[in-house]
């Protein structure tokens, strides 16, 4: 048994066998014997060992004292126990697990988020399908990705729902897509390097490389886009032209004043608002900001072309 | 039966659907149609071997398969075939007869002019969207531990057409909205080798990708006379990398770890392709070979010294090396140096540290600092070369460095009660290197004055905090409910010109309570930002008085500040609840979300005109502007899930869905839009009587929708 579980045999619980757990726990047996946990055939499976103890720890207290939640000293992998305790349990068999290789660098350890706060064994489906979503749980999980993660990522779960967004919500993408929740050495735990090695995954049209480059663009994608979802389009952080006025000012539109009264409602310049503003604003000409390959001034430079 | 191997299921539905008017909002990512749908699953699993399908929808715009299996300890693999749509736009029109096509043309006799008349515009309607087809694989060889092996590669193909803006060859101020067509292919393969046992772990990954484009140029004739025209897109390209991540558990239950990368980008691209009616330029070589290498180091140390203490010291390093061609514009007739590309390196090294000791059972401290210091470096062609110095950064892009603390609690203090509190204060310097003194009052100094007074907002000297906390609730038994808060400013120090001033709170409340298997969900969230900016317009071309582009200079109509201060109010809360009406036998699930976006642009100008070169004084209220990506979606679905047998079930839904959208940029379109009377979006704009300067399509402007879902699902579980 592992570390874990020989300090839960100090108290001088000894194992009992399956048996004895199925007498009160036959849902929870039933679905642990169904799972990958359940099968004889997969060496150093906790069939294979102690069973149900091989998790929870040895039973005879918790028998001898009537059962009951952590009557005994079994482990319950309820949130209020530690940790670190919950992952060693977890650990103890699947430490050589490839995913696992960055869990000590990871955020989540650091966070005392365990392996049972996301993954649930006993509720993992047999028969997995997410029955026309395309979200059929996996890994374990109670349910789609978007809403394990969710649980705790509260600010993420409101930003998905947001009306523009990366679909996540429609089953199309998921959080793993990206991020790998088992520890990683990018910036928040991204499957990259870098933020602009991930996006150009799958949005190998902005890789480039471009003759016109647009600083911040070959920079990092997040100085203009939110990754998982907000109020303006194409997951912008700010509105068009304002989120360009951020950087640009210059004698000519960039500088202009785009208030209502001249650029949007047309009412006050002859009946017509202005190019720079209506509709797609600065994209109606500027519309290959993420790099150009064209020539010519204004060309290619000014990514009009 | 239990012990048959097989097991799955096959869902078939009917569904119908009342929706006011098209929107491609309504469907953005799905294919959500009246008419049948279906699918299934099928599971085998016996002894060492399992494997499953997963699919729905063959045939539609939405499908997807899914397949996994393998052999347990030995192998798995996974296979997945996946389209779905992009849906932009509905129902939008084109001045061209070809919209989406790659070479785009006018109708006969179109001339600016009469396409004012909407009448004389093609009848084409057409949709902004595009479907992404992903087909792919994964294969991870387990059974030569502590060896592994896995590889995956897919193909993403994109298909179909979005909303771009076609500047004017012939005046810069004349545009065209245009479908540019999408057709284009990404190939992806990676694979990693590595040894991993419980002391070590070393991987070797590789990959390499390819994208090619089937639309890379698109013509198109400039309906303001410019002639043919072409806008390049992006260029076929190539991009490869090696890998190398390892990691060592060490003395004082330390572990190590490294990772090494190298990351090659690659594109070429035949210049002559990519404009035409440029005359009298040539460019210094025939084609751009673009060539941008990543260059990554990372490690990390972490520790539990003694039983209470963690640590982590860290370090990374990211080197992005742009060898790129740099090509010069000459003038063919003299040979005059025109100007050239400008390309862009950085480096950015990140040091840092943390440390977490847990005081109590229940109570935890986290510290942490991190150092990053991004340097940014620009280069041109020898003839482009405008620095002296080509080792500092010029005006506009400057070299930045942050030092970040952080300091968090987790503090357990009841089986009923759990906090958590997290401070992180950040210090961003820059290098503001100002370009040579130039007189303010100078028409033709003005450009360098302004970039004396404004920080690009990503590269500016900032001070930002943010403090998050959380409270997790179990007050009685079954109920679970979230709190949490998240506030962060942004103070862009010394800032003039640009975003000066940036604020965010955000309150969450998220909770759940079973009631003896009747279950009641809520959600409540409240989102409110807000960014200031301030910017100086400058009119050089004008009549006196003389323009004086310094923001501390006074305002006259040629020149002042004015300031926006933009402000987004997002509300959203939903309720449900699940509860079973006969026991294992019926049961209903009912939902109800809503959210609401207001936005504005409250603007306040020094100078008040109605044009800047007509004084004329303004109520400062009819600058702001109020519907700024204002928004309301709301949704209700209710199912009725009845199980007729163990193995049969049959579901009844009905889902109400609405979006409205109001904004100053792209209002609704009126129906009764004609030429003499304009309201809402305009497909064209005349910036003076008899004078046409823009033709939009329409794109965005048919978001809002109701709609009513009814469906019927019939389910079979074997």
């Amino acid at each position: 048994p592992s570390g874990v579980l020989a300090q839960a045999k100090r108290g001088g619980a000894t194992f009992v066998g399956v048996d004895a757990c199925k007498e009160c726990h036959e849902d929870r047996f039933k679905a642990y014997a169904a799972s990958v946990h359940g099968k004889k055939v997969v060496p150093d499976n906790p069939a294979n060992r102690e069973g149900c103890e091989s998790c929870h720890g040895p039973g005879s207290l918790h028998v001898d004292q009537g059962g009951g939640k952590g009557v005994g000293g079994m482990i319950t992998f309820n949130k209020k126990e530690n940790s670190d305790m919950r992952s060693a349990v977890c650990l103890n068999c699947h430490e050589n697990s490839t995913q696992l290789a960055l869990w000590d660098s990871g955020v989540h350890k650091k966070k005392d988020v365990s392996c049972s706060d996301c993954h649930s064994i006993h509720s993992g489906p047999k028969t997995a399908t997410g029955y026309g979503t395309g979200m059929a749980p996996m890994g374990y999980l109670p349910g789609p990705e978007y809403v394990t993660c969710g649980k705790c990522h509260l600010d993420i779960k409101a930003a998905i729902n947001r009306r523009s967004h990366h679909p996540i919500v429609e089953g199309r993408i998921t959080c793993s897509n990206c991020h790998q929740p088992h520890g990683s050495m990018g910036p928040a735990q991204i499957k990259a390097d870098s933020v602009n090695q991930l996006c150009y995954k799958c949005h190998a049209d902005k890789r480039g490389p471009y003759m016109n480059e647009h600083p911040p663009v070959g920079e990092n994608c997040a100085y203009c886009h939110l990754a998982h979802g907000g109020v303006h389009t194409a997951l912008l952080t700010e509105k068009v032209p304002n989120l360009c006025q951020g950087c640009h000012d210059a004698t000519r539109h960039p500088g202009t004043r785009y208030g209502a009264d001249t650029m949007f409602t047309g009412g006050l310049i002859g009946g017509s608002p202005s190019n720079k503003a209506f509709g797609r604003s600065c994209l109606n000409c500027h519309s290959n900001i993420h790099g150009s390959n064209a020539i010519g001034s204004p060309g290619g430079d000014f990514f009009i072309r | 039966e239990d012990n048959s191997p097989f097991s799955g299921g096959i869902f078939l539905g009917g569904r119908g659907i009342n929706q006011s008017q098209k929107s491609a909002n309504f469907n953005q990512y799905n294919e959500i149609a009246p008419g049948l749908f279906g699918g299934g699953n099928l599971v085998y699993d016996k002894d060492k071997y399992h494997f499953m399908v997963d699919g729905a929808y063959l045939g539609e715009d939405d499908y997807y398969v899914k397949m996994k299996g393998g052999k347990w300890g030995e192998y798995k693999f996974s296979l997945y075939f996946t389209e779905f749509p992009h849906n932009l736009s509905f129902e939008d029109r084109s001045v061209f007869v070809n919209p989406g096509s790659q070479v785009q043309g006018l109708g006969t006799g179109a001339t600016a002019t009469s396409l004012r008349n909407l009448s004389t515009w093609p009848s084409t309607s057409f949709d902004y969207k595009y479907t992404r087809k992903d087909a792919g694989g994964t294969f991870d060889l387990q059974m030569i531990r502590p060896f592994f092996f896995n590889v995956d590669a897919n193909q993403l193909k994109r298909e179909g057409q979005v909303p771009w803006g076609a500047n004017s060859p012939g005046s810069v101020s004349n545009t065209t909205e245009l479908a540019k067509p999408i057709d284009d292919t990404t190939t992806n393969v990676n694979a990693t080798f590595g040894w991993k046992s419980k002391q070590y772990y070393a991987a070797f990954s590789s990959g390499y990708s390819w994208y090619t484009n089937g639309a890379e140029y698109i013509s198109f004739v400039d309906p303001f006379g410019g002639g043919l025209n072409r806008i390049a897109g992006a260029p076929d390209n190539n991009s490869y990398y090696l890998k190398f991540t390892g990691t060592a558990k060490l003395p004082l239950s330390s572990t190590f770890s490294f990772t090494g990368s190298f990351q090659q980008n690659k594109s070429t691209t035949n210049l002559s392709n990519t404009y035409v009616n440029i005359p009298g330029v040539t460019t210094s070589k025939p084609s751009f070979n673009g060539d941008v290498e990543y260059w990554n180091v990372a490690a990390n140390l972490t520790s539990n010294p003694w039983k209470n203490l963690t640590t982590k010291l860290y370090f990374k390093y990211l080197d992005n090396k742009n060898k790129s061609d740099t090509i010069d514009y000459i003038n063919s007739t003299t040979g005059a140096f025109l100007g050239s590309n400008e390309l862009f390196d950085y480096q950015r090294t990140t040091v840092g540290a943390e440390g977490a000791y847990r005081f109590t059972k229940t109570l935890k401290g986290i510290l942490g600092y991190e150092f990053s210091d991004l340097q940014r470096r620009s280069h041109e062609s020898e003839l482009g070369e405008v620095h002296e110095d080509p080792t500092t950064a010029e005006a506009g892009i400057p070299d930045t460095w942050e030092n970040k603390w952080n300091a968090q609690l987790v503090w357990n203090p009841l089986d009923w009660l759990g906090t958590r509190l997290k401070y992180q204060k950040l210090y961003r310097g820059a290098t503001i290197n100002m370009s040579n003194p130039v007189n303010p009052a100078d028409p033709a100094s003005a450009n360098a004055v302004l970039d004396n007074y404004k920080q690009d907002f990503y590269a500016a000297r900032k001070t930002q905090d943010m403090i998050k906390s959380t409270l997790d609730l179990t007050p009685i038994s079954n109920l679970d409910v979230t709190l949490e808060y998240a506030f962060k400013h942004d103070s862009y120090d010394g800032q003039t010109l640009g975003y000066y001033k940036a604020q965010q709170h955000e309150f969450i409340m998220d909770g759940s309570y079973d009631l003896k298997g009747v279950k009641f969900f809520g959600f409540f969230d409240y989102d409110t930002t807000w960014t200031d900016q301030q910017t100086r317009y400058v009119n050089v071309t004008s009549t006196p008085p003389l323009p004086n582009a310094s923001p501390l200079a006074a305002p006259n109509q040629n020149s002042f500040n004015w300031r926006s201060s933009l402000q987004n109010n997002n509300y959203a809360y939903g309720a449900g609840s699940s509860f079973p009406i006969i026991k294992d036998k019926l049961s209903f699930i009912v939902q109800y979300d809503f959210q609401k976006n207001n936005g504005t642009g409250d603007f306040t100008s020094q100078f008040l005109s109605t044009n800047p070169n007509s004084p004329i004084a303004l109520n400062p209220n009819l600058l702001n502007i109020y519907p700024w990506d204002d928004y309301t979606m709301q949704s209700i679905s209710a199912r009725l899930k009845y199980d007729v047998t163990k193995q049969f079930g049959l579901m009844f839904g009905y889902i109400y869905r609405q979006f409205k959208y109001n904004d100053a940029q792209i209002p609704a379109v009126d129906p009764n839009q004609t030429s003499a009377t304009i309201l809402g979006y305009r497909y064209v704009m005349n910036p003076a009587p008899g004078t046409v300067n823009t033709l939009l399509s329409g794109a965005y402007t048919d978001q809002n929708y109701n709609a009513n879902i009814f469906f019927v699902r019939a389910m079979y579980k074997f």
